[in-house]
């Protein structure tokens, strides 16, 4: 019955919610302080091109990173109410008072028994005395559970202050240190599958181009990368350009298409950076063919076939076998314009802007072709930006002016289209 | 600790009183036989007369006396056949009904040989 009673008692208190609210409020500044930090360390490569050789300075180097806290003082305040505790405790002070007022009462009254009701267990009925000290116990058997209920309410009401320190970070700054160098072999990587090792011990490795069968453009020792700060990059990316153009052996320019003029051309002058005029005279020997071409608009202008007169003959001459224009399916093929060198291909579309008076863009649905246009020509007009006109040409690779770089073709035969 | 079952049971004795005694409890169910109009079931059965019937089964049985106390039937089973006169109300000016009055005459022929009647 105890048990029962206090089970009654914690739950009639569970009934009263108690309401938590925490703020939090931050105090003063209490100091100022660096935390020194060591992250687990990389890789990292230093390249010098001694021609044909690629010195390699390899050397794994933590990050030092020291970071700048401000600790403040904090205090979290947690405030305890209990909206019913105030009407709890009333309550049950009404009704225990009045309990006890009955109960005073109650000695006023008779007590003698009602004569006039009998039950049936053959009792009287309740005196007067009587009714009241019942009236009183029921008044107790209330006010009391919700004094209880009210008062523990009350005693569980408070604020509790937790005051703490918290931490807030300002700055860090971070920078290698612990350089040490590395021995192992380290893999030279490059597209088309190229991997050559590297030895490297105590930090000093040296790759030869000579052994290279093509560019490399990556480093890795086991599996992790090596890291290149900017100027390795471009370091690496001349040295694989180098590489690239002693793999595919001295070219004549005039036999060369446009794209690989291109290509070749934008090589030579990476090379350069790192060997110097050894590769001056290739470079100018590319530079004046491509200039050459885009004056002229390139051999293709004067190929067999070219000498038509109308639109119609260039269809028969070239016979056209891909169509560019908006909706095409082979617009995708733009994609990769250096699989399409020397195919013939029919363009309507609109003339986005000219570049020059040799050049021009076209606007093909959602794509963009810069287009030769031959100095000697036979057709006429005057197309203005914004005409819509169709074209035979010939598709000539890659072509970049200035920013822009996009497929590039030979106008063949260009007019106006309806 | 004990407050609530203290509570419980001191409200519940505060909802009776003493027991009656025995004069008390014949009289209150010869009250209740004799309130007018009589069912006739009481004037045949008990032989009484409306008028009289009262003072003619406070004398038969004796119960007009404070001394009174059941012998034959015991107060106990007094009580048990009054139940049925007290299902209209508990006071003494409620009449019950004839049918109630039939009910006791049937179930507790003690009770008619008690009132001087043939059960």
């Amino acid at each position: 019955m105890t048990r029962l009673t206090l089970c009654l008692a914690l739950a009639a208190t569970g009934c009263m919610p108690i309401e938590n609210t925490v703020r939090t409020e931050r105090g003063p500044l209490l100091r100022t302080f660096t935390r020194p930090q060591l992250l687990p360390g990389a890789l990292h490569a230093e390249l010098r091109v001694r021609w044909p050789e690629l010195d390699v300075q390899l050397s794994e180097r933590d990050v030092c990173r020291e970071t700048t806290i401000e600790e403040y003082a904090e205090e979290r305040i947690t405030e305890r109410s209990a909206p019913a505790a105030g009407p709890a405790l009333s309550t049950g002070l009404a009704t225990t008072l009045g309990a006890g007022v009955l109960f005073g009462l109650s000695f006023v009254m008779s007590p003698a028994p009602d004569t006039t009701l009998i039950d049936t267990a053959g009792r009287y009925g309740p005196s007067l005395r009587q009714q009241f000290q019942g009236y009183t116990f029921l008044s107790l058997g209330i006010g009391i559970p919700a004094l209880i209920v009210g008062a523990i309410a009350f005693l569980r009401t408070g604020e509790d202050v937790e005051q703490r320190r918290v931490e807030q970070e300002t700055s860090q700054k971070e920078a290698p240190c612990n350089a040490r160098p590395v021995t192992g072999t380290v893999q030279a990587k490059g597209p088309k599958g190229v991997s050559v090792p590297l030895p490297v011990k105590d930090g000093v490795g040296l790759l030869s181009a000579v052994t290279l069968p093509g560019p490399v453009d990556e480093l890795v020792l086991g599996d992790r990368p090596v890291e290149l700060d900017e100027a390795g990059l471009l370091t690496l990316g001349a040295f694989s350009a180098c590489v690239s153009l002693e793999v595919e052996g001295a070219r004549a320019p005039e036999s060369l298409s446009d794209g690989a003029l291109v290509s070749r051309a934008e090589r030579l002058s990476n090379c350069k950076q790192v060997r110097g005029d050894a590769v001056l005279a290739p470079l100018e020997a590319a530079e004046a063919e491509l200039k050459k071409r885009r004056e002229s608009g390139g051999p293709g202008a004067f190929a067999p076939g070219a000498s038509v007169t109308s639109f119609e003959d260039a269809v028969s001459a070239y016979a056209p076998r891909l169509v560019f224009k908006a909706g095409s399916a082979d617009l995708s093929r733009l994609d990769t314009p250096e699989q399409l060198e020397g195919q013939a291909v029919f363009m309507q579309g609109v003339v986005s802007y000219g570049l020059a008076q040799n050049i021009g863009v076209l606007q093909l649905g959602g794509r963009e072709v810069f287009v030769f246009i031959p100095q000697k020509r036979a057709w006429g007009g005057d197309f203005a930006n914004g005409s819509r006109v169709e074209a035979v040409a010939v598709m000539a690779g890659w072509q970049t002016v200035g920013e822009k770089t996009l497929p590039v073709a030979r106008l063949v035969w260009l007019r106006a289209a309806y | 600790m004990r407050l609530f079952p203290w509570v419980l049971s001191a409200s519940l004795v505060a909802c009776v009183g003493p027991d009656a005694p025995d004069a008390a409890v014949c009289q209150d169910v010869v009250k209740r036989l004799c309130l007018g109009p009589i069912c006739q079931s009481v004037t045949t059965r008990l032989s009484v007369e409306a008028m009289t019937c009262e003072e003619t089964l406070l004398t038969r049985t004796g119960c007009g006396r404070d001394s009174f106390s059941f012998t034959e039937p015991s107060r106990v089973q007094f009580l048990d056949c009054r139940v049925p006169l007290l299902r209209q109300g508990a006071s003494q000016a409620v009449k019950p009904s004839c049918a109630d009055v039939d009910e006791l005459f049937l179930d507790c022929p003690d009770v008619v040989r008690f009132f001087g009647g043939t059960p």
